[in-house]
């Protein structure tokens, strides 16, 4: 750029400089403008002052709330920080809780019980409510004890050794002092085994039936309407925990997930048909694990084990798996665990197979499943091989 | 207007009129030909039961057995009829009859749920029977609820087709 640019550009900077000066000026010298500045400095102040107030007031407010609270409540600052911290509501809910469990459980145990006392020089109390430990060899602590009274028992919290020794002992979950912290009850198997009698169908009152399509066939053309049945086609062991069998209010669950606690007697177990194919050791595993189960949630319950239907020697020859042979070799299996586990081994096979041991062909249109009208056949046999204890 | 353009009005009027009428009374006539029965429980599962040939045989239960497998419970049932096999196959005849169109509702729900529970059931049981549930006939008419399980679904929809 040339020097006289350079002036020119220069000369133009301080002649617009001058020329703002000129303006802004005499603006800012305006005592209107001044009188504007003022108030807007005024106005902020005054939006700022209520503003604040507001938040002071608002704190204010929650700190007096809480405080009145704390006085309401009766508790201290100290605990309104643990309260912040959780631990006041932990300590409530768990308390709350415990509360709960202790009234549910009392109220699930409620159980009449025959409590049986000997009469005898041995026995030390007949007092139903003597207060006894099981200890050593006889678990009752009373040798031989025998009662003829009948009594409310609460608070049951524990069974001890059900279905395996002769005494079954509840231990009450918590001790009121006039309960005894032991009871002794009969075991339905103790005096294993006892003979097959003759009942009314009264008996299968608390009879709960368990099993496959064959057994829900029974549930349904029986007529034994005032028993419970849990059965379902292709119902097998080895899925009982998840299969679902049970119908409810809100659909089908397993078995274990709608069995009440001690409501059965008498429990009869029809199941192998559907297992048939796998070894019987494995078959017989997961069936004591599953009488152990049933044992614990019914401890006065027998438990009938009842043999697998045998099926029609047309069907025997076609079905390798569902042969007679295979049925009777599972069948002994179960035999025998029914001898060492005190359950009642049952096999309605004398009324209905022909003597070589196959099912009668005209009982089942398919060779496996008894037709309805042959249920009465099933019933009665069931109704003069029952055990009364 | 002259005489003779009003009479042709008259007749024309006078065709029309006849045209109508025969018209409505032909379409009355046809709807009386089509006119639907009413459902009843005991007529719709005796036909079920005896117009399809089954393969297994099926025996009448009542619905208190069925609670085993149904779920009842919070369906108002009027009457009803069911019939099941011995378990070898899927076949069964259930006919309700609700106390109300939302039970009905409800009975149709329950139906179609124990149409899934069998096909579970029968998948590994005897695979032979899913045809048969997969094409399971399930209606719902006014206050009624029917399931139709069985060989010839089309039977069993065209007995249920002739009932309102």
């Amino acid at each position: 750029m040339s020097k006289r640019n350079r002036k020119k550009n220069q000369n133009q900077e301080v002649f617009e400089d001058a020329r703002m000066q000129n303006v802004l000026e005499p603006i800012e010298q305006d005592p209107v403008w001044r009188d504007i500045e003022d108030r807007e400095a005024r106005q902020g102040l005054r939006v700022f002052a209520v503003v604040m107030a507001l938040i002071v007031t608002l704190l204010i407010a929650i700190v007096s709330g809480i405080g009145l609270a704390l006085i309401d409540l009766e508790k201290k600052p100290h605990d309104l920080i643990q309260a912040i911290n959780g631990k006041d509501i932990d300590e409530a809910v768990t308390a709350a809780k415990e509360e709960y469990e202790a009234i549910y459980a009392a109220a699930e145990s409620k159980i009449t019980v025959d409590i049986q006392y000997d009469e005898t020089e041995n026995n030390g109390s007949a007092d139903a409510n003597a207060e006894d430990t099981p200890d050593g060899d006889d678990p009752a602590g009373q040798e031989g004890m025998v009662a003829n009274a009948s009594e409310e028992i609460a608070g049951i919290g524990e069974v001890i050794n059900a279905g395996t020794n002769d005494i079954i002992v509840y231990k009450p979950s918590d001790d009121t002092g006039t309960r005894p912290t032991t009871t002794v009850i009969n075991d339905p198997d103790a005096n294993y085994p006892l003979p097959f009698s003759t009942v009314d169908l009264s008996y299968f009152d608390d009879a709960l039936f368990i099993g496959d399509s064959r057994m829900l066939g029974f549930g349904m053309y029986s007529g034994l309407t005032n028993a419970t049945f849990y059965a379902v086609t292709s119902f097998t062991i080895f899925r009982y925990e998840t299969m679902p069998v049970v119908q409810t209010p809100t659909g089908k669950v397993p078995i274990f997930d709608a069995l009440p606690y001690d409501q059965f007697t008498k429990i009869y177990i029809k199941v192998g048909l559907n297992e048939l194919g796998g070894s019987d050791s494995s078959f017989i595993k997961v069936y004591d694990e599953f009488v152990t189960r049933l044992r614990q949630m019914e401890p006065r319950a027998i438990i009938y084990t009842h043999a697998i239907l045998p099926v029609t020697a047309a069907k025997s020859e076609t079905d390798h798996t569902h042969s007679n042979e295979n049925i009777n070799a599972r069948n002994e299996a179960l035999r025998q665990y029914a001898e060492e586990h005190k359950c009642y081994y049952i096999d309605i096979k004398p009324v209905v197979s022909l003597p070589d041991g196959s099912l009668m062909p005209e009982m089942a249109g398919d060779g496996i499943h008894l037709k309805a009208g042959y249920m009465e056949l099933w019933k009665e046999y069931l109704r003069t091989h029952a055990v009364i204890f | 207007m002259k005489k003779g353009e009003m009479n042709k009005g008259n007749g024309m009027k006078r065709a029309v009129s006849l045209g109508l009428s025969l018209v409505i009374a032909a379409g009355l006539l046809l709807a009386g030909c089509g006119s639907k029965k009413a459902m009843n429980v005991d007529e719709v599962s005796g036909r079920l039961l005896k117009e399809i040939t089954y393969q297994d045989e099926l025996n009448a239960m009542s619905l208190e057995q069925a609670a085993m497998f149904l779920n009842l419970s919070d369906i108002s049932v009027k009457s009803g009829a069911i019939y099941e096999t011995s378990g070898w196959t899927a076949e069964e005849i259930v006919v309700l009859e609700c106390e109300t169109a939302a039970d009905a509702d409800k009975a149709k729900a329950m139906l179609e749920t124990r149409v899934a529970e069998q096909i579970t059931n029968y998948t590994d049981y005897v695979p032979e029977e899913l045809d048969k549930l997969h094409a399971a006939v399930i209606v719902e008419s006014g206050n009624f609820a029917v399931l139709s399980v069985s060989n010839d679904p089309d039977q069993a929809r065209s007995i249920l087709s002739e009932y309102q």
